[in-house]
């Protein structure tokens, strides 16, 4: 049996190099490289893939206890971490234009953050994205969600102020208050994120978004102009156009 | 280890028949601090056994037999004496002369020869300064045989010291600091024993006759008077006694519990002890308090925040700390001295400073800020970035008010002053284990951590070549010294004496000045250590015994080949009449010999002394010079016990990470401060993005692969560094920097 440590071990390094690949794919994309941008992507997911599919990942997963976990117990350890695989292995997919395995993925991760009332929402709020991009749900009726999300993630910073250190926590809420309209809030929030965050990370968040209103538009969803509207005032404040 | 103990009889006040004897309480004051420099523990016997004979006799026979056969127990005696009926008897304080003839009640017998011959103790000196008034000549003055015959003559391990010879007198003169009268015989002693070298019986005798005759000469109104010692039968045993150093400061166990030698692998803990607390002498005091808080689970505790901090780091020698994952006794070495004993020669002195500032971990009881304290403080804070923990105790616990010294206003003092009950975990040692853990792992993670001020302000004077440059006598005199109000006119009075000789010697006009008279908005604590460091000419007056004073002293004679010329009014000297009853000043004055001035005096001797020591030191020529005794003491230890500087590729990746961490995007708060002006954050990023780079390129170039790929952290540094690196190379939009990340990442092989 493979200790925890071992497994974190694997974990921390595919998780830098998948970070390093999106980063390159990312970089060949912005140039219109696009093969380039799919083979880094492949690359990255190929490493975090691997780190999933290995038995004694899959062990310690079937073995995870009910909640509450202990932060500071070895299944503690673990759980935030494989959240972070599965997130990254849904952003890689979603790269590669895999929307169907980019959603399994961040299902995976969604499941573990709400079992375990997880502080993080990655995973949650991407896949409710997904949903949207993929036109299976209007942005109305994703709406309580995402406003549960939003509370959620309201509720985590207002019980860990450490949390306020970390730009995605700013992202994600700036995200849901954006698709929920509230562009001042999400304004605000989005601030912060970029106050706290690398500095081409805004650029990622924003491009996702405006994805989403192109679905929308193209599912003619009743919100679009709303959340087209939402976007361009982001931009504005943030300068990020 | 040798015990040495003094029992100080003052007997003034006397019966019908009796002189009084003004000068006894001067004696026992006088002889008492000399004692207390040459290491003995003092103890002045109380007015009441003074005027009881049987309570005297008891009391000094019971002294006689307390020790072992190490042991220097050592009574003097100051009053009056007779011979009667073949034998020397001392009259005790209050007894009239009609009842001391009349009963041997009244009287005490100064033959203690067969109580020595039942004990155990190694050695018994009775010192007796008595029949100083010609009037009490019937009775008290020194007759022919009036001291012979001992009953136990050959006995060697008991020896009187007589202050005088048959048919002579002891007298008395006005000679004490205060003009009041003090006996020959004991001013000659005292003086003795502050001598160098003057550590046997027999070379005290000598320089007693020699002061005594220099007093008689200066004075011819005296009568003859020749101190002698009386230790019946001579054999070789006697001889050997004589001979034996029983009045050096310390004995030759002095610092014994200090290690001989630092041992990279071991966790090295010093305590020092203020003489407060040597003297009080608690049941439990800070050397309980660190010997329970390095036992059991807590010695674990502080084991492991230590070993996180200094494990595996390498020291400049090139020795690299290899530290047991658990903690045993043979882990570490413990160490303790009192400030007396460091301060007791030279050579102790050396060897406490070497401790001082070898130790990962001293504490030091600052209780009183004494002046010993605050020079080694001031010598640790100079060299060594380690754990130091200032704890006071004398009743004084953590959140009530402390007066601190003005150097160390910032300082976060622990309490060892005893927990009130006994009930429960001790919250005195929790709160020391809590700071050791906390301060430990607080240097671990700063670079730049410290507990004590000046050790980044002696170092960091900037990259300019002159930085560090000296400054000429001839330029500036820094004068570290009391800022009260109370010290103005001394201020002043040294000020113009200084520059009145340094004009007439050389006729230079240098700047003399204070810190606090340096024409800078520079904060005080930042230009003082800077021209502590630099200034070939400082002047330390220890006058009002300021503890600031002394800690600045510690700092310039650990940093500086120029040392320091000491100066104090002669009103603070040991003895005189602002003197401190501290016995440590006296030692401190006898190794660091500070010239004394006479406030307003127009004598131009001390500034004339002080203006030569200025000019004329040169520390390129002077070997062995006195004057940077301590600092080149130092020399080969500080290299010893620092860490070395990081590999140039760890430091880049250390002040890379600290501009911007890789791992901070996705866990933690922004290195940059004002993290919201995007500015500074670009700023942070772009240079921690060009270290990462510089490592990389060293460790791919100079260091190479052959190397790297024998050393497994030198190559997971490498992984790092770049991987790093590329993430930020890869979202710069421009092919150079794509390039560059490419080549990083095939070199790497993510």
């Amino acid at each position: 049996m493979i200790s925890v440590q071992a497994l974190l071990d694997r974990i921390a390094p595919a998780l830098a190099a998948a970070s390093v690949a999106r980063k390159k794919g990312d970089g060949r994309r912005r140039l219109q490289r696009e093969d380039d941008a799919h083979a880094a992507y492949r690359d990255g997911l190929a490493g975090v893939e691997a780190v999933i599919a290995l038995p004694e990942l899959a062990a310690a997963r079937a073995e995870l206890p009910a909640p509450p976990l202990d932060p500071l117990s070895e299944a503690g350890r673990l759980v935030p971490e494989v959240v972070e695989l599965l997130g990254t292995t849904g952003g890689l997919y979603q790269r590669l234009g895999d929307l169907p395995q980019a959603l399994r993925s961040y299902g995976e991760g969604a499941d573990l953050e709400t079992r375990y009332g997880l502080p993080g929402t990655y995973n949650r709020l991407n896949a409710l994205k997904l949903e949207l991009l993929t036109g299976g749900r209007s942005l109305a009726d994703l709406s309580p969600r995402l406003l549960a999300l939003a509370e959620h993630i309201r509720l985590s910073l207002d019980k860990d102020k450490s949390l306020n250190d970390s730009g995605w926590v700013h992202a994600d809420l700036g995200d849901c208050l954006a698709l929920l309209g509230r562009t001042e809030e999400a304004g605000r929030a989005y601030a912060t994120f970029i106050a706290k965050t690398e500095l081409r990370s805004p650029e990622r968040t924003l491009d996702v978004l405006k994805k989403i209103a192109k679905a929308m538009h193209g599912n003619a969803d009743a919100d679009t102009a709303r959340l087209e509207q939402a976007i361009a005032t982001l931009q504005g404040q943030l300068g990020t156009a | 280890m040798t015990s040495r103990k003094a029992l100080l009889i003052g007997a003034a006040e006397y019966g019908e028949g009796f002189a009084r004897l003004p000068a006894v309480r001067n004696d026992v004051r006088t002889l008492a601090e000399a004692l207390a420099a040459a290491g003995y523990e003092t103890e002045v016997c109380s007015d009441d056994v003074v005027s009881n004979a049987g309570q005297l006799d008891s009391a000094m026979r019971s002294f006689c037999r307390s020790g072992t056969a190490d042991d220097v127990r050592l009574i003097y005696f100051s009053g009056h004496g007779m011979r009667l009926e073949g034998a020397d008897w001392l009259v005790p304080a209050g007894t009239n002369r009609r009842d001391a003839l009349d009963s041997q009640q009244r009287r005490v017998s100064t033959d203690l020869s067969t109580t020595v011959a039942d004990s155990a103790v190694g050695l018994v000196v009775f010192v007796v300064d008595a029949c100083r008034d010609p009037s009490d000549a019937p009775v008290a003055k020194g007759a022919a045989g009036f001291w012979a015959d001992l009953k136990r003559p050959a006995e060697v391990r008991f020896v009187r010291f007589l202050g005088c010879a048959p048919d002579e007198v002891c007298q008395v003169i006005g000679s004490a600091a205060d003009g009041s009268a003090v006996s020959v015989f004991t001013a000659a002693l005292a003086g003795a024993l502050t001598e160098q070298g003057c550590a046997s019986l027999e070379a005290v005798r000598g320089e007693v006759e020699r002061r005594c005759a220099a007093t008689l000469a200066a004075n011819p109104q005296l009568r003859s008077q020749t101190p002698l010692l009386n230790y019946g039968e001579l054999s070789s045993a006697k001889t050997a006694v004589l001979q034996r150093p029983i009045f050096d400061p310390v004995g030759p166990h002095a610092l014994a519990s200090v290690w001989e030698k630092f041992e990279p692998n071991k966790l090295h803990c010093l305590v020092l002890t203020s003489e407060y607390e040597a003297e009080k002498a608690p049941s439990w005091g800070l050397l309980e308090l660190v010997n329970d808080a390095l036992s059991g689970e807590t010695g674990d505790r502080i084991w492991n925040t230590f070993r996180a901090a200094w494990g595996g780091l390498v020291l400049t020698g090139g020795t690299q700390r290899s530290l047991p994952l658990a903690f045993s006794a043979e882990a570490s070495v413990q160490a303790s001295f009192s400030v007396l004993e460091a301060f007791a020669s030279w050579e102790t002195l050396e060897r406490a400073v070497r401790a001082v500032v070898e130790a990962d971990l001293v504490v030091f009881d600052v209780t009183g800020f004494e002046p010993g304290v605050m020079v080694l403080l001031g010598i640790r804070a100079a060299c060594r970035r380690s754990m130091t923990i200032c704890s006071h105790g004398a009743g004084w616990r953590e959140g009530k008010p402390l007066e601190l010294p003005f150097n160390l206003q910032d300082l976060n003092i622990n309490s060892h002053t005893p927990r009130e009950t006994r009930i429960g975990a001790d919250p005195v040692v929790e709160r020391f284990v809590q700071r050791v853990e906390i301060g430990f792992r607080q240097l671990a993670r700063h670079p730049a951590y410290l507990d004590l001020p000046g050790y980044d302000e002696l170092r960091q004077l900037g990259s300019d070549y002159e930085a560090s440059k000296t400054i000429d006598v001839g330029e500036r005199v820094l004068v570290l010294c009391s800022f009260r109000e109370s010290f103005f006119e001394h201020w002043q009075y040294l000020q113009a004496g200084l520059k009145a000789q340094l004009w007439r010697r050389n006729q230079i006009r240098p700047e003399i000045e204070r810190i606090i008279d340096y024409g800078t908005p520079q904060l005080v604590r930042q230009g003082l250590y800077e021209q502590v460091r630099r200034g070939a000419a400082c002047v330390v007056d220890w006058s009002e015994l300021r503890a600031s004073v002394f800690l600045e002293l510690g700092a310039r004679l650990a940093v500086s080949e120029w040392g320091a010329v000491q100066m104090i009014d002669e009103q603070w000297l040991p003895g005189a009449k602002n003197a401190s009853s501290l016995a440590q000043l006296a030692r401190i004055a006898r190794l660091f010999e500070p010239i004394p001035y006479s406030l307003r005096s127009k004598a131009t001797g001390a500034f004339e002394k002080a203006a030569s020591a200025l000019l004329d030191r040169n520390p390129g020529a002077d070997s062995d010079a006195p004057y940077n005794r301590v600092h080149r003491a130092l020399l080969p230890i500080v290299g010893g016990v620092q860490q070395a500087a990081l590999p140039v590729a760890e430091d880049l990746r250390r002040r890379a990470d600290a501009l911007h961490h890789p791992g901070q995007a996705r866990k933690g708060a922004p290195q940059a401060l004002f993290f919201g002006n995007r500015a500074t954050k670009v700023d942070n990023e772009r240079a921690a993005l060009e270290m990462r780079i510089a490592a990389w390129l060293y460790l791919e170039h100079r260091i190479g692969p052959t190397r790297r790929h024998a050393d497994p952290a030198l190559q997971a540094l490498y992984r790092e560094v770049g991987t790093a690196a590329l993430g930020a190379l890869y979202e710069l939009d421009d092919e150079a920097s794509f390039a560059l990340a490419e080549l990083i990442e095939k070199q790497i092989d993510l």
